[in-house]
């Protein structure tokens, strides 16, 4: 059905051309659904619109054949690419929110296609069929999500709404970029499950593209791996999760903290150092006021902590799971004194917590240095000559694995996890005692988020550091963690060693999320 | 329906500030208007007698009381110089101004959203620069230059209208209409510069963003994207701008008017601030202020109306 014959993708608009991809080649069947895998700037995005015919920039030149049914994406003309755009194949983004117009309601967006490709269609029949598009999609209440703008929709219904507005025309060939990249885990789960079943039911053949292996070894049974715009390896998915051929895929694979019951630190070697207990939070409830719908209503209070209580103490890594809302960032906003309102107690047993925030370069200062953003902190304290505050910060610089010459560079000069790096250098100048990582990995390929989470480990011992380790993701806090706290909804629903939780898990929760993070039993057994 | 009465209620709180204002500013402007109607030459219990006509001689607060009492009753008293009632002599000039703002915003409409448009679909193109080019110079022409400019070269060089040949919309509409669209155009020119500059430049940035990649994998073509997706965003800072430029425009006809010899509310408030002639002054600033204020709301709800987002609560 897709045959994609040599495919080498060059950009122009720079003085000497650069290639984003090159001979890629890809045969796809009917129904057969197939993961594109690769780090961010391996082309895998780059591939997936040149299929979809979405790349029409004049600084861009593609040579090869990408032949959707006998007819070539690359060289047809415009109109007919137009006819199977929508129709025959249909495309999903990494950002529902984005990727839908703000001003139009849902339905009109999910009808466009039929509007498109079906103009002798009659407006009540459109309805219908987007109606029992978005109920296929499991949306409920159709009605009034066709009504709806997508701002008044979750993040995992705007992602449902795609599939539907994709899925309308019954394409042949689904290709998803990234499409559960943006979404918690358990939706995550739910819009895998769905794109397996509309793959099932109407046979529509899906190209995956993700990062994300572990999702891509439940969808897929074919996987192509590119690294730098080149084909690494493919083949049978279990066959490459099994026994990789390729170093980047060993690599890559390794890179998946896995979930096994062999840890080398476990709790009780730090929790025996001493009285050890570095923080003590108790009984945190907070809400904040909602607008008022009427002039004199009472304002009402959603509770966002609704009585937290735990304690971290010397040299331990406490991880902290839960999805988008539960409450985690106000948490840590209350731990560091950034928020002062709501009842409750937090008992430091040291001075200066400090944070790294999950986009390493929206919280760096864009018109300043590096050597500048690590001084920073010293300056604000005083008590330190120029040229001392010089010598630590690039002290820090080497502690985090990054060279002298980074000093002199300005934020967006690094790459995300150098940036990442810095982050963390920043917040370890004044030496505190308790480092707050908020989503510190969330936005990072796999390998680099692997190197991160090692120099974290290595400074812990290094500094004695304690970390408050606040992530959604199952895998990695479980490999930095010691004990692991499980929040949803403003509540700690459970708590315990790392082994504890995930291999005896009591909370239906805590199991609805190792599900969906596809912790196998024969990992953990 | 709740905020309607919550925004009437600001709208009325507003208009009284702002009377309030205009009443202190002028009671507290040296200079008597007793004075300026009789002359320096009159006796001091004429003025006395007029002042205590005129009621001048009670406190401030209750002169003010007393002017929002008769304006609530439809009166805004009469004027110091004429002697006729402030209505009546703001009734026929208020359409007057009313007409002018009202075919320069047509025309500021009707000239930048093309335009916009045109500019973005071609970016980089001849047609592109050109108007870019053209939209910097025109826009450092202030009003009344571009007013004398017009009136040289459609007045005196083309003669498509007689300079100063002011026609009453009472006496001939049509002519009317033929004087008024030269003001229109000097009063339009750089605020349709600005407003395409802005929809230009907001129609660039939406057509970088996800929901038009969106739009074309679904198979439309450059036109519909651009016409169905693209411009309801771009038109968002679009409205915002219009608005202002609306409130602008009531407020600051004065200039035109004086160069195109239009005698509308910007004349009359032009001579009796030169007269001191409060009353008229008063009415007039009040005039505008409610209709600044009734332009705010209505591009309120034209916001709501194209940006789902907003909520009027």
């Amino acid at each position: 059905m897709l045959d994609v014959i040599d495919l080498n993708l060059e950009f122009h608009d720079h003085l000497i051309p650069e290639t984003v991809v090159f001979d890629f080649d890809l045969h796809m069947e009917p129904g057969e659904i197939v993961g594109l895998v690769g780090e961010s700037g391996s082309g895998k995005s780059m591939t997936a619109l040149a299929v979809a015919g979405l790349l029409s920039r004049h600084d861009m030149q593609k040579r090869g054949r990408i032949l959707f049914e006998g007819v070539d994406i690359l060289t047809c003309e415009r109109s007919r690419l137009r006819g199977l755009q929508g129709d025959d194949i249909a495309m999903i983004f990494q950002e529902p929110m984005t990727s839908l117009n703000p001003v139009l309601p849902v339905g009109w967006q999910v009808e466009e296609a039929l509007r498109i490709h079906r103009p002798q269609m009659d407006r009540e029949e459109r309805k219908r069929r987007a109606l029992q598009m978005l109920a296929d999609v499991e949306l409920e209440d159709a009605e009034r999500v066709y009504r709806s703008y997508p701002h008044q929709l979750s993040g995992g219904m705007r992602q449902r709404v795609m599939i539907a507005a994709a899925m309308i025309c019954g394409p042949r060939l689904l290709i998803a970029d990234e499409p559960t990249t943006a979404l918690d885990v358990t939706i995550q789960h739910q819009i895998v499950q769905l794109l397996l079943r509309i793959n099932r039911e109407k046979k529509t053949a899906i190209l995956f593209i993700s990062h994300d292996l572990s999702l891509v070894r439940q969808l897929c049974r074919r996987v192509v791996v590119m690294q730098s715009g080149r084909i690494v390896e493919s083949g049978d998915a279990e066959e490459i999760f099994s026994h990789p051929k390729e170093d980047y895929t060993r690599r890559l694979i390794a890179a998946i903290p896995r979930c096994e019951k062999e840890k080398d630190s476990p709790a009780s070697q730090t929790a025996d150092g001493g009285d050890g207990s570095l923080l003590e939070v108790s009984g945190i409830r907070i809400g904040f006021a909602q607008e008022r719908r009427f002039l004199f209503e009472r304002r009402r209070i959603r509770q966002v902590l609704k009585g937290v209580s735990f304690g971290i103490r010397q040299g331990e890594v406490l991880g902290l799971v839960g999805e988008s809302g539960c409450g985690k960032s106000t948490l840590a906003k209350v731990i560091l004194g950034l928020e002062k309102q709501g009842a409750g107690t937090v008992v430091h047993r040291s001075a200066h917590p400090q944070m790294v925030f999950q986009d390493p370069y929206g919280s760096l200062n864009p018109s300043r240095k590096v050597g500048w953003i690590l001084e920073e902190p010293l300056r604000i304290r005083g008590g330190c000559t120029p040229q001392e505050r010089r010598e630590r910060a690039l002290a820090m610089l080497q502690k985090v694995g990054l060279g002298p010459e980074i000093a002199d560079r300005y934020p967006r000069q690094l790459s995300g996890g150098q940036r990442q790096r810095v982050c963390i250098g920043a917040a370890l100048m004044l030496e505190p005692k308790l480092l707050i990582a908020d989503e510190a990995v969330s936005a990072l390929d796999v390998t680099i988020q692997d190197q991160i989470l090692e120099l974290l480990l290595s400074l812990k011992e290094e500094m004695g550091l304690s970390i408050l380790f606040i992530s959604h993701d199952m895998r990695v806090v479980y490999r930095m963690s010691d004990r692991v706290l499980i929040m949803q909804d403003g509540q700690i629903v459970e708590q315990g060693s790392v082994e504890q939780v995930y291999f005896a898990p009591q909370h239906p929760y805590t199991k609805r999320l190792l599900e969906a993070a596809d912790i196998r039993p024969e990992e953990t057994g | 329906m709740k905020y309607f009465t919550k925004k009437l209620a600001g709208l009325l709180v507003t208009l009284l500030v702002v009377s309030f204002l205009v009443f202190i500013a002028f009671a507290v402007i040296p200079g008597d208007p007793a004075t300026a109607m009789l002359g320096t030459e009159a006796t001091e219990a004429r003025l006395e007698a007029l002042r205590e006509e005129l009621g001048l001689n009670a406190p401030l607060m209750v002169r003010y009381l007393r002017w929002i009492r008769d304006i609530l009753q439809g009166d805004f008293g009469r004027s110091y110089r004429y002697n006729m009632p402030v209505m009546s002599m703001i009734g026929d000039k208020l359409p007057v101004t009313l007409t002018l703002t009202a075919i320069s915003f047509a025309l500021i409409v009707l000239i930048s959203i093309p335009l916009g448009v045109a500019c973005a679909r071609y970016a980089g193109g001849v047609l592109d620069h050109v108007i870019v080019v053209a939209d910097q110079i025109i826009m450092a022409v202030p009003p009344f230059f571009s007013g004398i400019l017009i009136t040289l070269v459609f007045g005196l060089l083309l003669h498509l209208f007689v300079p100063g040949g002011y026609v009453s919309w009472q006496q001939d509409w049509l002519s009317f209409l033929g004087y008024m669209i030269f003001p229109s155009i000097a009063v339009a020119l750089p605020k349709s510069a600005m407003a395409v500059k802005l929809l230009r430049t907001a129609i660039l940035s939406e057509t970088k963003l996800d929901y038009v990649r969106t739009a074309y994998s679904r198979g439309n073509g450059t036109k519909a994207v651009l016409y169905r997706h693209v411009l309801r965003n771009a038109l968002i800072p679009v409205i915002t701008f219009l608005g202002m430029a609306l409130a602008d425009m009531v407020a600051g006809s004065i200039i035109v008017e004086q160069v195109f010899n239009i005698p509308g509310l910007g004349r009359i408030l032009l001579t009796s601030i030169s007269n001191r002639d409060y009353p008229v002054v008063q009415a007039i600033i009040v005039c505008i202020a409610f209709l600044v204020i009734v332009v705010n709301f209505l591009v309120d709800l034209l916001y709501k109306a194209v940006d789902p987002r907003i909520t009027l609560e």
